[in-house]
Order: C-alpha cells, then structure tokens, then sequence
C-alpha cells in the first residue's frame, strides 16, 4: 500500500499542472475545484488503493470505480445544463483521469500487481 | 461524493440553461420507462460476483430496453439533446453500465470487495437520467 499522503501530494501537485496547462486564466478556482473533487473521493480512493494494492480487485476495476465518478460528474451536469456543460466538467474528468494515472503508477511502484491484475 | 464540485460547476450553467432552453416537456411514459430500466439495472448488477455468462441472456434484454430509449429520446427533439447525451454515455463511455458489463464479461466475475461501490454508481447514474425527465416541465 503506498504512503496515502505523499499519494494525495502528488494528485494535488498534478492538479495544479493540470489546471496550469489547461485553464491558466481561471487557474486559482481550477485548482480549488480541483481539490474539492479530490477531497470528495479522497475516503473511496483510499480504500480502493489498498484493495488494489492487497490485490483484492484488479486494475481493470480500480478503472471502473474511478471513471464511474468521470461519469457522475459530466451525467450531473448534462442533468443541470445540457451540451454547455460538457466544457466545465472537463476540467473535472482530467481530475480524474490524473488521479487513475498517479494512483496506479503508486500502487505499481509500490508492489509488482500480479500479471492477473494487469 | 463529489456533490460540492458538481453543485459549483453547474450553477452557472444552470442559470444559463434556465435562460435559453426552449423547455423540455416532461413525459411520464418515458419517466416510467426509465424507472423501469433503472430497476432491471440494478437487479442484474447486484450479481457481479456472480459469473457473467449466467446473466448474459437478461444483460441482452437490458440493453434492448436502453436501445429502444434511445432511439424514442432522439424522436424528441434537439431540446432533449442532455437526455439523449446521457443514454450514449450509458452505452459508450468508460465507467458507466456498457462498460461495466465488458469490465464483467472480461473478468467473468467482479470483485465482491466492490459489489456494493457499483450497485451505488448505477444507482445514480441511471437515477439521473430519470431525475433530469422528473424535472422536465410538467405543464
């Protein structure tokens, strides 16, 4: 199991870069959002992590879980706003998408997953 | 979870939407009809620790339901261009019910440490689907 706070120092730092790169004029609230989204997950993450890292679920799963919280985001903003919205949760699943990424390389270098976890 | 992000995001949007939607009309035939896809959803993902080809057959059922949704969505207009967003995000993106049937076809069976976090995201998925046509204007 990875060190839980250096892991979320790093999703934190990867927001920043994120929001840096993508939404530099609004970064400030990009990157408040952006934490907000984590700290939203960060007790579900936490315990998918070491679920993965125990090799209790696979990596093909830990995907799932992360990517079904890309999709509550853009489903609740097409339920609030129709296509416009598409571009505000945008910012929100590269959140994600940097968290599945930071988390696996974690987990990774960490502990070799089992081939069948791959 | 994840409540606060969405909530900020969306409220401008929202306001924006409010502004320059031509309105969408709410249809209880449709509203039933998601209910009741919603119910056969979380009927078959309660088994995902169970092997995926002893649900096949109803998954194929599902998916003709969602099929057959969709295409009475797209009848209604481009105003219904959110609903008809989220039923092909039920069906194509990842982390969402068409993924999660491949992610359990190709594992045969799911975790069960996790049974109960998918039961939960289908629920709200789905279940926004059929709130977005519950809020659609019933006048």
């Amino acid at each position: 199991m990875p060190d839980t706070k250096e892991l979320l120092n790093q999703i934190e730092q990867q927001i920043a870069v994120l929001a840096e790169s993508t939404v530099s004029q609004y970064k400030k609230q990009a990157i408040k959002d952006g934490k907000q989204l984590l700290a939203d997950i960060k007790v579900d993450l936490v315990r998918w992590t070491a679920l993965l890292a125990e090799g209790k679920i696979k990596v093909n799963e830990f995907e799932w879980l992360v990517n079904s919280d890309k999709e509550l985001v853009k489903m609740k903003a097409l339920e609030n706003a129709g296509l416009a919205a598409a571009r505000v949760s945008a910012f929100g699943m590269g959140v994600l998408s940097l968290i599945i990424d930071t988390t696996l390389k974690a987990v990774a270098g960490d502990a070799a997953l089992p081939a069948a976890n791959t | 979870m994840i409540k606060n992000f969405v909530w900020s995001a969306c409220f401008f949007i929202t306001m924006l939407f409010c502004n320059c939607s031509p309105g969408l009309k709410f249809d209880a035939q449709a509203f039933q009809r998601d209910n009741a896809i919603e119910t056969k959803a979380l009927q078959i993902v309660k088994n995902t620790s169970q092997s995926y080809s002893a649900h096949a057959a109803e998954i194929e059922l599902l998916k003709n339901d969602i099929n057959t949704a969709l295409t009475e969505e797209r009848k209604r207009g481009k105003g219904n261009l959110p609903t008809v967003k989220m039923w092909e995000s039920v069906q194509q993106a990842k982390g969402n019910l068409y993924d999660l049937f491949e992610l359990w076809k190709a594992n045969d069976k799911v975790s069960p440490a996790i049974a109960d976090d998918i039961v939960k995201k289908i629920e709200r998925l789905l279940g926004s689907i059929t709130e977005l046509e519950n809020f659609k204007n019933k006048g």
